[in-house]
C-alpha cells in the first residue's frame, strides 16, 4: 500500500464521514424525522442527553472534525500528516464512547452513528498507517516523495 | 586476493549501509515517538469531552413534579380516549412514556391540536401504549393505564412528559409515579396504585403492543387517522409540525 493510496482512502472515508455527519446535523437543525431502520434507536440517541457537547450538537461536533480532517489531508507537510492522525485519534475516542453510550446508558442503537464509528475507526488506521509510512522528511518545507490526496 | 582499491570501496558501501540503517532506525524512533505523542495527546482531549459528556444535561429529579397545564381542563376523558366520542375525526396515537420524540410531540404539536380540534369536537383522540424501550415503559405505561381508570390517563400522560427523564435510568420509581399523581388534578394515587398493579393494566400494555404490530409499525410516536367509526391509516409525519397534522385532519374534516 503505497502512502498516495492510503492518501485517496482517506479522502474517502472522510468525505463519507461528511456525509453522515452532515445528514444528522440536517435533521437536527430541521426537526426531522430520521432514517432509521431500527425502531426507534435514531431519534432515541438523537433526542438523548448525550446527543449535545456543552450546548453544541455531537453531530457538528463530527462534521467539524471530518471537515478538518479532510481539509488537513491536503496539507503536504509532515505537520500535516501528524494533524490528520492526531484528529482522527481524537475522534476515534470519542467514537468509542459515543458507541459505549449507545450500548450501555441510552439503550438503542442509531446507525448512522454506528456508521461514523465504523468510518472514524477506518479513517485512523489509514492515517497512522500513512504516518509511519511517510518517507523520511528532513524539513517541514521540504518533504521527500509525498503526494497529494487526489 | 583483493586490491587495496576494492578493499576501500567495500567499506565504504558497508560505512554506507550502515548510515542507511542507522537512520532508518531513526526515522522508525522519530516516527514511533511522534505517534506516541498524539496518542497521549489525542487520550488527554478524549478524557476531557468524556468528562464534559458525562457531566452535562441531566434533569435533576425533583420530590414535587411539574404540574399538568390546564391544557386538558374541561376536556371529556373516557378511558384512554381523549375529547368527544362523536367528534368526525379519530387519531390513534402510539407511544412510549418514556420515548423523548413523544415528549416532544406532545409539547410541540399536541396543544395545538387538542385547542383547535379536541376542545371544539372536531377530533377525539386514543392512546395505544408501547413500551418497548425498557422497563420503566412497562411501569410507566401500566400507572397511565391506572389513570385511565379514574378517566384521567391524558392528563397523567401530560404531567409524565413534562418531567420524563433519562430512558431506562430506573427513574419511573413508586415515588416518581407518586409525585406525577399528585401533579395531576383529581387522580387519586393510592387508587391509581391498585389499578396499575392490576392485569387490567398488562393487558391494556398487551393490546397496545398488538395494535402497534397489527400495523406494522416500527416507532413511536405512530398516528393513525380517519373519519371516527371507519377505516383508520397510517399519518406519515416527517417533522414535528402542527401542518404535518392539519393537513390530513382538515382533509377528513372536509370529507
Amino acid at each position: 500500500m503505497t502512502e498516495r493510496r492510503l492518501s485517496r482512502a482517506a479522502l474517502l472515508l472522510a468525505a463519507i464521514g461528511i456525509g453522515i455527519a452532515g445528514y444528522l446535523v440536517y435533521v437536527h437543525y430541521t426537526d426531522t424525522k430520521v432514517l432509521c431502520s431500527i425502531s426507534h434507536g435514531c431519534e432515541t440517541v438523537q433526542k438523548s442527553k448525550y446527543a449535545k457537547l456543552a450546548g453544541v450538537p455531537v453531530a457538528l461536533l463530527g462534521l467539524i472534525g471530518y471537515v478538518a480532517i479532510l481539509v488537513s489531508l491536503f496539507v503536504r507537510t509532515e505537520t500535516g500528516r501528524l494533524a490528520s492522525a492526531a484528529m482522527a485519534l481524537v475522534g476515534l475516542g470519542f467514537s468509542g464512547w459515543l458507541t459505549y453510550l449507545e450500548a450501555a446508558r441510552i439503550h438503542a442503537w442509531c446507525q448512522w452513528c454506528v456508521g461514523s464509528a465504523i468510518v472514524m475507526t477506518l479513517l485512523t488506521i489509514v492515517l497512522v498507517w500513512r504516518l509511519l509510512l511517510a518517507a523520511p522528511v528532513h524539513s517541514d518545507k521540504a518533504p521527500v516523495a509525498d503526494v497529494a490526496p487526489g | 586476493m583483493a586490491s587495496r582499491e576494492e578493499r576501500k570501496r567495500a567499506a565504504r558501501e558497508a560505512r554506507i549501509e550502515t548510515e542507511r540503517r542507522d537512520a532508518a532506525a531513526a526515522q522508525r524512533r522519530r516516527r514511533l515517538t511522534q505517534l506516541g505523542g498524539i496518542v497521549l495527546g489525542a487520550a488527554a482531549i478524549v478524557a476531557i469531552l468524556i468528562a464534559v459528556s458525562s457531566g452535562g444535561g441531566s434533569k435533576p429529579q425533583t420530590s414535587s413534579a411539574q404540574s399538568a397545564s390546564t391544557l386538558l381542563t374541561g376536556i371529556p376523558q373516557k378511558g384512554l380516549t381523549l375529547g368527544n366520542a362523536k367528534a368526525p375525526v379519530t387519531i390513534v396515537e402510539f407511544n412510549d412514556m418514556q420515548c423523548p420524540i413523544c415528549r416532544d410531540y406532545q409539547s410541540a404539536v399536541f396543544p395545538e391540536l387538542v385547542q383547535r380540534y379536541v376542545r371544539t369536537g372536531k377530533v377525539r383522540m386514543e392512546m395505544r401504549l408501547q413500551s418497548f424501550i425498557g422497563p420503566d415503559s412497562v411501569t410507566a405505561g401500566r400507572a397511565v393505564a391506572g389513570a385511565a381508570k379514574q378517566n384521567l390517563a391524558w392528563t397523567f400522560a401530560e404531567a409524565f412528559y413534562a418531567n420524563q427523564g433519562q430512558e431506562n435510568s430506573g427513574y419511573v420509581t413508586p415515588d416518581f409515579v407518586k409525585s406525577i399523581a399528585t401533579a395531576t388534578p383529581g387522580l387519586n394515587h393510592s387508587k391509581l396504585v391498585t389499578d396499575a398493579s392490576s392485569p387490567a393494566a398488562a393487558q391494556t400494555l398487551t393490546e397496545g403492543k398488538s395494535a402497534f404490530a397489527a400495523r406494522s409499525l416500527t416507532g413511536t410516536p405512530s398516528f393513525l387517522i380517519g373519519r371516527t367509526g371507519g377505516q383508520l391509516s397510517v399519518l406519515n409525519w416527517s417533522a414535528l409540525k402542527a401542518s404535518q397534522f392539519t393537513g390530513p385532519i382538515n382533509s377528513l374534516l372536509a370529507e
